[in-house]
This record gives C-alpha cells, structure tokens and sequence, in this order.
C-alpha cells in the first residue's frame, strides 16, 4: 500500500511582477516512493511547481498562492522553509542561486549541520556525497573557482546530504556531463528504490531519466497537459514534440519509422527495433558550411595553473579553421572554460612559451578589450552577460563602446533580422530563458566578431528553442567554438571536435570520427548519442548519431 | 580576490577555537576603536601583519588591493580634517606644530564652510584614520582566512548567539565575497563588450563606473536573497547547529584570549587614563 506524500490542490500561482498566474488547475497527488518526472518548455511552470513543495512559493518568492500544498501532511503555508527542509530537499535549476560556503566540504556539511546530526555521521555523509557527485578532490576548493557542471553536482550533493524524504530536482543534469549526469540518475535511483526516497523532477531530458521514472507530467502554459505512467506518456511523441520537447532518441525514431511499440529505453529498443534495410548506404550530407582550412585558432602548449594550485591545462594545443564550428568536449571540470577563457585574454598562460593566437593576433599579449571584435565570448549564465535596461540597450552597449557609428541601428538591424523588432524596449531581465540566451549571444553578435566562443549555448533550452539558436549561429557566419555536453548537438552541428580531459587533449579531429570511439568518449565521462548505440547493435556499419539519418537507413534516401 | 576568503590550511591560527578567533575579532574592533593617532595604530597593525604571518595570511597582497580604496579614505580623511586648525583638539601633539598651516583653503566668513585648512594634526589624523581602515579590514580578512563557516556557526551557537545573528553574521561573512564573484562575472562580461576604465579623470572615471552601478546593486540584492533561500531551503534556524569537526578549547586558547582581552582593556585604560592613541 502506498501512502501520498504530496497532495497539491493549486488554483492559481501568480508572480507579482505579473497579472497572468504562472500556474493554475493543479491537481497533483504524489506517493511515496514515486520517481515523477515534471516536463515542458521553459515557462511551463515547472520550476513554479517545485518550488512550492518546500514552501518558497508562498513563503520566499513574491508569489500568491490560491490553494493548498501539502507534504507530508504538512501545509506548506503553515509550516516555515527550513521545517520543510526536513522532509523536501530541494535543487534549483541554477547552482549559484544556492551555493553560500567557502569550500566545498562545508557547503555539503551545512545541511547537516542545520539538522543538528552527530559529528560523525555529518562526516559520513560528507564522504559519501563527495563521492556520488564525484566532487572528493575538491573537497577543499572555494566553490566559486569550480567549473558550472561541478557546481551543479554539487548543489545536488548537498541536498542529497540532507537524505530528505522527498528529493525535488530542478535540471539537475543541464550542465553535468552524460556520464556524470547518468551517475547521479542511478544514485537518485539507488535513493529512491533501497532507501524509498520520493523524487520530483523536472527535466527537459527524458532520455536520461527513462530507466527511472514511473511517472511523467507534461506541463505546457502553466497547467499539466498530460500525466500518467511514464511509459505511456513518453509515448505521445506528437504531443512531446509539439511543445518542443525531445523524447528519448529511440523513442522518435520508432514513432519516425512507424513502429506500433513505442520503445523508450535503449534496452527496449534494441529488442524491438527491426534490422534497418539500408545498412551500410547511408552516407552524410553536409549541412554547414564547410571550413576554409586557413587556421582561425591555433593554440600551442597551454598551461593555466589558478592560484589554489589546481593545474587546469596541462599543455593544450588546438587548431580551429576559418569558418567552422568546433565543439570543445569533455568532462566537468576538463579544462573547458579555462581554455575558452584564455581565447578572448581573460586568462593569461601560466607558462611563457605558450601561444594562443586568434586571427594571426597574439592574445597572450592583447587586451581583452582591444580583442572584442576578433574574438568574443558568449558566458554559461546569460544573467551575468545582461545588464541593460532594455533589449536594445542591451544590444546597442559594446557597439556604442568600441565607437560604432549608429549603435541603436545596429542592434535595431539584428533585432529585424532575427525577427524580435518586438522585444527592442522590454527589459531583458524579465524575458524566459530562450530569449535570455538569445540576448546574450546577439548582444555579442552586435560586435561583429570574427570568432565567437559559445559556453553551453543550448543549456536549458527545448529542443525547438536550441534549434532556432543553432539556427541563429549558423547564419551568423562566424568562426564558431561550443563548448557543451549534448553530444547529439555536437553531432548534429560541428564539424570538429576536441576532447579534454584533466586538461590534456585527449583526442581532435572529425566530428563523426572522434564521436565514434566510444572508449575514448568513456573515459572522459561523455558517450556518443542514444540512436548512434542503438544502430550499432543493430549493425549499421556507418556511425549514425541523429534521427534523421537513422530514418534514412531504414527507409533509404541516403544523402 | 585573494582576501576576504577561507583558506582551508593547518597553521596555529586556525587551529583555534572558534570563541578564540571571535575573541581576536572583538578585541581588535576594541583596539583599533579607541586609537586614532598613527604610532598607536601602527603597532596595532603590524602585531596583525604578524598574526597574519602564522596564518600563511598574505598581508602585502592584501594591502596592495586596497590600494585605491585605502587612498580614497585618506583624501575624504583629509577633507574631514579641514576644520581641525583649532588647539583645543589636540591632545598630545605639540599644539603650535599641529595647527601649523599647510595650505589654506577658504578663510572667516566662507559661506557654509567658514576657515578649512590642511594642517600638520589634520595629515597625521587623516594618515591614522587611514592605517585604521586598513588594520579593520586586516583583522577581518584573517578573520575569514582562518574560521571556516562551520566553525562560525558552532561558534556562535555554543555562546548563546540567537538565530537571527548567526545568520545576520553568517550573512556578513558570506555577502561580500559572493557579491564579489558574482559582479567579477559581470565586469568580465561587460568588459568584452567595450567596457573599459581608460580615463585617467577621476570624473571621467566615475562615470564610467555607474555604468556599473544598477547592475551592481541588481546583483547585490539576488545575491542577499539567495543567501537567505540557500540558507533557509536546508534548513537553517531548524534546530541546535552541531559541526563535524573537532572542535575544543585548549591551553593555548586561554592563553591567546587572556592576552587578546588583556590587550584591548589595556588599550582601554591607557586610552582613558594616560589619553594614549589620542592626537
């Protein structure tokens, strides 16, 4: 018999920065020991919902709550945040908004701490956090200096520390690497099923929670749209799709060919899937334009060490061509953002025979500010990019600075050109995360730079929105660096690749070759696409990393 | 910023006792409180340059990032000083010698302002006043090198410190630092947008840093807020704080907070009966 841990009765939930509820008509029951996983386009309401299970929505957020939420037989309205605290851990979508201690070892123990437990089991927990989130030789690192994945896991470290009774996640693994991220999947799993653990989550990855979760909601416009087992929910792919939501690869591409069983699991698929008739006849288009093979990055025996000692590159070397777009890999913590940081001159090499040139310019030698219009840098967070009082302010800021001259024009020009003429007097602070992401690069784009450095560019996006975003960058022109985890936009977009890992490169070279050896991928904690595994076992002999190629092997037409 | 951060490391200092390391912080707010001539505050400074050192604290680098501010201090001290030309505010300065006019600036009369000079007392005023700011914001900085947060909130717990002002303390401990990294994000962002110091106009300047401004106070409020959401949301102010490290009070505690209170009554006395740390 299962016992309801969460009964939520939500007429409406209204931000009071708007008229409009962001949430309204909830009827939502959780039992114990249930995985549920909340779903939908950003501004769904998904986030409004969880954060209304450990009381911040009434108590926190400036948000009126019309109904009752109750967990664990308490009403949230009358109960304070940190009495919730003891039954509902709660990660927030963004890991800066939740990090406050000086070192990591005592951002894990804090939790702990505030529950009063004995020495040592805080200690225990510790230990055990450390290592589930893979975090242990950081345990005396200044939270702040680690990469945005790192600090991700370790914003879900410490709530796991607590061992609350309900787990609820906001995109916990939008910046962790896939291995890292299906790690902390199985320990969210191992708590749920050994210890009974509940969770909540909220995820736009369905592909990584499919093996998990018993339960799926689909919220669209601030209401549940559809809920029910997971299985037959992650099965309404038109339904999925049409929000902008990717189901789990296998999933679209049994619904692409037809297949009456909607398969949403690897394991699954590989029983169901029929051996494709066109093995071995597909060959790749070329979708993006194709590179100059003139050198626009070259970058030679980098070294970076930080000032805590932690060696971030270890002798990097890396060679982009004019007018690609190459995708910087690896696992949290690899070395990522430290390299891409030394490309626009806010790092400077720790070795002096290093060279990092861009565009034949010596950057170890360059202002940062005098390197803006050769190479530039669109950050992980687009709220510390943002800073103006409205949109076209926003984008008019660094052409106005280097003396273009009609900065108002120039932004007006590349607002019509991607359609957002709209948004030139909103305040962009305000706007969803797609749009937030949007500025952030056009804002960049403005300075019409030569190269431009994306971190984790479709980071929280739906499918619909990174695709337009990808779009947008495509178009743009420019000589293009991502850094990112999402191995299928990777397959999808870049013709090179670099692997790091602890800051070494492991291996460069083609997209699809690199992408291919699945060791290599492995042990810098990153594995190729769902569909490229799923072919494989079924004996394409070509790599196949998207669904539409692999709708070509069954159904033929290879480009 | 290499201040106003935890230093995880093993030296004398941090092994204290979290009451010992509260203790050096009050007992310098005491100190530096009631000297403001500058021998009296040097030697204060230079005992917690040495305390530093057996905290592996970087006092020099530490000085030298507060170069800009600590010499804005000392032009508002000397501003501040203007009116002191008159005898009677000196006490152990030779009185001829300290009201000695440097530069006169306005005479009898001055609308609102009346007589402002920069006298030899008003320098050697404006010159404590500005090794003082340096010695509090020292003692604070190795403050935070050397007391981690946990130490901090079972520290103050163990006195009887209610919630409100561990968090009020915590608050402070944490704000800055966080606010820091968070507009250190935001000038790198910006400054790969053109945005740049290059005026060497200390107006020009100025008002290139209000471009600054409104984010910066953006940043500083979601930061307080999320402090509070970060604290709350694991369940601060639920209970008893515990701590898991080994925390107790030795000899050398007794011995370093008899001296540290002995230091700041003394300093007290000498103040008030021999009016020492007076100009």
């Amino acid at each position: 018999m299962t016992a309801e841990v969460v009964r939520a009765r939500i007429d409406s939930i209204t931000y009071s920065s708007t008229d409009r509820p962001s949430i309204s008509n909830i009827d939502l029951s959780v039992q114990k020991g249930d995985f549920l996983v909340v779903t939908g386009p950003p501004g769904a309401g998904k986030s409004t919902l969880l954060m209304t299970l450990n009381g911040i929505i009434p108590h926190y957020a400036r948000a009126k709550l019309e109904g009752s939420v109750s967990v664990g037989g308490t009403d949230t309205k009358s109960a304070e945040i940190y009495e919730l605290a003891r039954t509902v851990g709660l990660v927030l979508e963004d890991p800066d908004q939740q990090l406050l201690a000086p070192t990591v070892e005592e951002e894990i123990a804090f939790g702990p701490i505030n529950l009063g437990l004995e020495k040592e089991d805080i200690r225990e927990r510790v230990r055990w956090a450390l290592d589930v989130c893979r975090l242990e030789k950081y345990a005396q690192v200044d939270p702040s200096e680690l990469s945005g994945g790192m600090r991700q896991a370790l914003a879900v470290a410490a709530v796991l520390a607590m061992r609350p009774a309900i787990i609820a996640l906001d995109e916990p693994t939008a910046l962790l690497d896939p291995l890292g991220s299906s790690q902390l999947m199985s320990t969210v799993s191992k708590l749920n099923k050994d210890l009974g653990m509940t969770v909540v989550m909220a995820t736009q990855n369905l592909e990584s929670v499919a093996e998990l979760a018993n339960r799926l909601a689909v919220m669209n416009n601030g209401i549940i749209a559809s809920i029910g087992d997971f299985g037959t929910t992650v099965s309404n792919t038109d339904l999925l799709e049409g929000l902008g939501i990717n189901p789990p690869q296998v999933a679209r591409l049994a619904s692409a060919i037809g297949l009456r069983k909607i398969p949403y699991t690897l394991a699954e698929a590989m029983k169901s899937f029929p051996r494709p008739s066109h093995v071995g006849e597909f060959r790749r288009g070329g979708a993006y334009p194709s590179p100059s093979g003139e050198p626009a990055v070259v970058v030679k025996n980098l070294h970076h060490v930080y000032e805590n000692g932690i060696e971030a590159l270890k002798g990097v070397d890396l060679t982009v061509s004019k007018g690609e777009i190459h995708a910087l890999i690896g696992q949290n913590g690899s070395g990522k953002t430290t390299l891409a940081k030394h490309l626009v001159g806010l790092l400077r090499p720790s070795n002096q025979d290093a060279v990092v040139n861009v565009m034949g310019i010596d950057v170890t030698s360059t202002k940062p500010v005098d390197l803006i219009r050769t190479v530039n840098y669109s950050f992980q967070n687009p709220d510390h990019q943002i800073f103006s009082p409205t949109v076209l302010d926003e984008l008019s800021f660094g052409p106005r600075n280097v003396g273009f001259p009609d900065p108002d024009g120039t932004a007006r020009t590349l607002l019509s050109r991607f359609g957002l003429e709209q948004l030139a007097d909103s305040d962009p602070r305000s706007q969803d995360r797609y749009t937030k992401r949007l500025i952030g690069v056009l804002s960049v784009l403005a300075l019409d730079p030569k190269v431009l450095v994306l971190d984790e560019p479709t980071n929280g996006l739906d499918a619909k929105s990174a695709a337009s975003l990808m779009k947008l960058i495509l178009e743009a022109g420019v000589t293009a660096l991502l850094i990112t985890h999402d191995m299928e936009l990777v397959a999808r977009y870049s013709q090179s690749v670099t692997v790091l890992r602890d800051g070494h490169v492991i291996k460069s070279g083609v997209s699809r070759e690199v992408l291919a050896d699945v060791e290599m991928l492995k042990s810098t904690w990153l594995e190729p696409p769902q569909v490229f595994r799923l072919m494989k076992s079924l004996g394409a002999d070509e790599p196949v990393f998207t669904v539409e190629e692999a709708c070509k092997m069954f159904q033929g037409g290879g480009a | 910023m290499p201040f106003l951060r935890y230093a995880p490391l093993n030296t004398i200092i941090h092994r204290l006792h979290p009451f010992s390391k509260f203790v050096f912080l009050f007992s310098y707010i005491v100190i530096l409180s009631v000297f403001y001539e500058p021998v009296t505050v040097t030697i204060a400074l230079l005992s917690v340059v040495i305390i530093g050192v057996l905290a592996k604290f970087d006092s020099l680098k530490t000085i030298k990032t507060l170069a800009s501010p600590l010499f804005m201090i000392f032009v508002l001290s000397i501003i501040n000083s203007l009116w002191m030309y008159k005898p009677e505010m000196y006490v152990n300065l030779p009185k001829g010698f300290a009201t000695t006019v440097l530069v006169q600036l306005t005479g009898e009369g001055t609308l609102i302002l009346g007589r402002t000079a920069i006298t030899i007392g008003g320098v050697i005023y404006a010159v404590a006043l500005s090794l003082r700011a340096l010695a509090g914001v020292l003692v604070f900085a190795l403050f935070v090198h050397a007391t981690s947060m946990s130490e901090i909130l079972y520290g103050l717990d163990s006195i009887g410190v209610p919630r409100l002002g561990v968090f009020i303390f915590m608050a402070t401990y944490r704000l800055f630092p966080l606010f820091l990294r968070d507009i250190n994000t935001t000038i790198e962002a910006q400054t790969l947008r053109g945005w740049k110091l290059d005026s060497k106009n200390p107006l020009k300047q100025a008002g290139q840093y209000m471009a600054m401004t409104v984010p910066a106070f953006n940043e500083l409020t979601v930061v307080s807020e999320n402090l509070g959401l970060a604290a709350e949301s694991r369940a601060f102010g639920a209970g008893r704080f515990s701590t898991y490290q080994d925390i107790s009070i030795k000899p050398l505690d007794y011995l370093v907070i008899a001296l540290l209170v002995g230091a700041a009554a003394l300093s007290v006395f000498v103040y008030l009966v021999y009016h020492v740390g007076m100009l």
